[in-house]
């Protein structure tokens, strides 16, 4: 089965560090965050900045804020704060004057996060500003040539457009949030007045949920599978005992929430999240639903894996975590019956489970609201996750009709193309030095820019490989950095991701290897095995490819004669062509 | 619905039976500006009642947060 590729080994070894920097009343917020930091067994320093300091706060680079070193910055500055008496009285200045004024505004944040940026490798997640829902003018306020609420619209526009493509800032919808939950209720009047407190703490929790969004992934516990059950979830009735034709699922009154919520959950699944059933329920009644059910949006082949029996619920969810070889805590549980939430819960405290609502109209906006599977960055490798896991179901089920490992692998027409380093590749080239762990024979990690420097040296060739078979796209999942001398070419870094272990890819990319050091007349390839916890896997590779060790007690050294020696995967070189 | 009691022991740090009619931000250090507002919102949410203003500026001492919470219909006893 497909390795985790997010292993979790990159846990916290230190808690992580959050700052609130705020620029009203906010402190009390530091409980209802760490609350939901430990529910999401995350440890955390929450620092907030102290009341009416946040802009020293973020300009003096010896502030408190600095001192702490936060590896993620929240700054929540509110509109009424922004522009201070223009608030209140917006029509006593000209447009012209509103207009100017706003681009201040707007350049003076720019300039407060770029000091944050520098001052600190934080994340850092900017709250947009609350667009006001009333206006002195009334009727009249969208006649205006630069209307009051148009200049926060417009402000709101020019900050999301000014950090699309940063990697470091993300911005938070506060707008949003303050409409979701109702603008005339967001603050308690009399807390306001008393004591600067703008957001009323009854909405504390669902703000700290959005929070947990960016939380979550910068601490490694984004959750990747979702686990579903089918009757009263999934379809309205029992289809062991209503039949095929008698559940609730499509466009009618009763049939619509069940089908809205099977759209949204395959929107997830584009995004990468894995999919899995966990049924009390006979397969043979539930199959023909899954395959024939006019109204069915999951199919068969969105799920990974199916536990379809009589068995407790926690038992399949274990077994589930085995057979697709993801942590516990990556799942999130979906059922709508009470009793086996709470038995997963027990038994299994690192599952999520969703508290989903009786009424299943409400299913959807219960699921809309759940962050536990943000991610701070997506590649298209990312968003095919919840499809490769449902193609490797497939690739066993043929792997059991398969006689031998020869004809099996023959059966998967696996096709590996050789694709160099150049802006497309290199996001994923960087994600893949990050997180692979098990086939990987040094362990270096690199950033896109130390990728960069690399080519940019002239010394080092960066190749990636990208795989799929007949079942599906495994897109790039592996790659080679050489550094090149006069004669020999070094191995700074081979690596292949653990869900094409065992198809014969990385013995293709050898291949491609010591073909291209044997075209650059090289006279050796150098290889070097770091032992890790992880890596395993990857201890004998280099002997199996023909490598010959530097010294026979030491496994860490090995050496490639390119005249004297025969590469003994040679064959395995038709799987490669270039794309 | 926790007792009056146990809401202002859990924010004040003190054992339940510590907190007397007396009790007030003169007698106890942790009855500071902070958890004042946290008592505000604690409260209010326990005995699901909303105080005004006035009433959360008149407070100086727990027998007056007993006094309001009766005249919101709350019944709290001695």
């Amino acid at each position: 089965m497909p390795q985790d590729p997010h292993g979790h080994d990159s846990l916290q070894a230190t808690p992580l560090r959050i700052a609130l920097v705020s620029s009203f009343t906010f402190k009390h917020f530091e409980k209802t965050l760490k609350e939901h930091c430990a529910a999401a067994d995350i440890s955390v320093d929450i620092y907030s900045s102290p009341y009416g300091q946040y802009m020293s706060e973020l300009l003096d680079a010896d502030s408190d804020l600095y001192r702490f070193d936060p590896n993620l910055v929240i700054v929540f500055i509110d509109t009424q704060s922004l522009l201070g008496e223009v608030f209140f009285h917006p029509y006593d200045v000209s447009d012209d004057a509103r207009r100017s004024l706003m681009r201040e505004k707007e350049e003076w944040i720019h300039g407060l996060l770029e000091q944050l940026a520098e001052r600190t490798s934080a994340t850092i997640l900017l709250h947009n500003f609350e667009v006001p829902h009333y206006s002195p003018v009334g009727i009249l306020e969208h006649k205006q040539p630069f209307g009051f609420i148009e200049s926060i619209e417009e402000l709101n526009r020019n900050i999301r457009d000014a950090y699309k493509s940063n990697n470091r800032m993300f911005v938070l919808d506060y707008n949003a949030f303050a409409s979701s939950v109702g603008k005339r209720r967001l603050a308690d009047p009399k807390m306001y007045y008393l004591a600067d407190m703008k957001l009323d703490t009854r909405f504390f929790e669902e703000l700290a949920r959005l929070y947990m969004g960016v939380i979550r992934p910068l601490a490694a516990r984004t959750r990747k599978c979702l686990v579903l059950d089918l009757d009263h979830t999934l379809w309205g009735g029992v289809v062991g005992e209503d039949g095929l034709e008698g559940i609730a699922l499509g466009p009618t009154p009763d049939g619509r929430p069940f089908l809205e919520f099977q759209k949204y959950i395959l929107n997830l699944y584009r995004q990468g999240v894995i999919l899995a059933i966990n049924s009390k329920n006979n397969i043979e009644d539930v199959l023909p639903v899954l395959r024939d059910h006019p109204h069915m949006v999951l199919r068969e082949e969105h799920f990974a894996a199916m536990r379809v029996n009589w068995q407790d619920k926690a038992t399949n969810i274990r077994e589930l975590a085995e057979e697709l070889n993801i942590g516990l805590d990556s799942m999130l549980f979906i059922d709508d019956d009470a009793s086996n939430r709470a038995l997963v819960r027990q038994a299994l405290p690192e599952v999520g489970v969703l508290e989903l609502p009786e009424d299943p109209a409400l299913y959807i906006h219960t699921l809309t609201h759940v962050s536990d599977f943000n991610r701070l960055q997506m590649t298209s490798e990312d968003r095919m996750r919840g499809a490769l896991y449902a193609a490797e179901r497939q690739r066993a089920e043929a792997k059991r009709a398969s006689v031998d490992l020869e004809s099996f692998l023959e059966s998967l027409q696996m096709q590996v193309s050789v694709l160099a380093c150049d802006a497309f590749t290199k996001p994923r080239i960087a994600q893949l030095t990050q997180k692979t762990n098990q086939f990987n024979a040094t362990t270096k990690r690199y950033t896109q820019d130390d990728i960069e420097r690399m080519l940019q040296s002239g010394c080092y060739t960066v190749t990636c490989f990208h795989a799929k078979d007949r079942f599906g796209d495994y897109g790039i999942i592996g790659l080679y950095i050489v550094e090149r001398e006069a004669e020999v070419w070094s191995i700074d870094t081979f690596l292949m991701s653990c869900r094409v272990i065992g198809k014969g890819v990385e013995y293709a990319m050898m291949a491609h290897l010591i073909d291209a050091a044997t075209s650059a007349n090289m006279k050796q390839i150098l290889g070097t095995y770091l032992q890790t916890k992880k890596n395993v896997p990857m201890k004998d590779f280099f002997r199996t490819c023909g490598f010959l060790p530097d010294d026979s007690d030491d496994d860490s050294r090995w050496r490639f004669n390119i005249e004297e020696q025969q590469y003994p995967h040679k064959d395995k070189q038709k799987l490669l062509s270039d794309l | 619905m926790k007792p009056l009691r146990d809401v202002l022991a859990n924010i004040l740090e003190l054992r339940p039976d510590d907190i007397t009619d007396e009790t007030s931000p003169d007698t106890v250090e942790t009855w500071d500006s902070y958890n004042g507002l946290l008592m505000v919102s604690e409260l209010e949410n326990n005995f699901d009642v909303k105080f005004t203003m006035a009433e959360v500026r008149s407070v100086t001492s727990v027998k007056d947060i007993k006094d309001i919470l009766r005249k919101h219909g709350v019944s709290i006893e001695d």
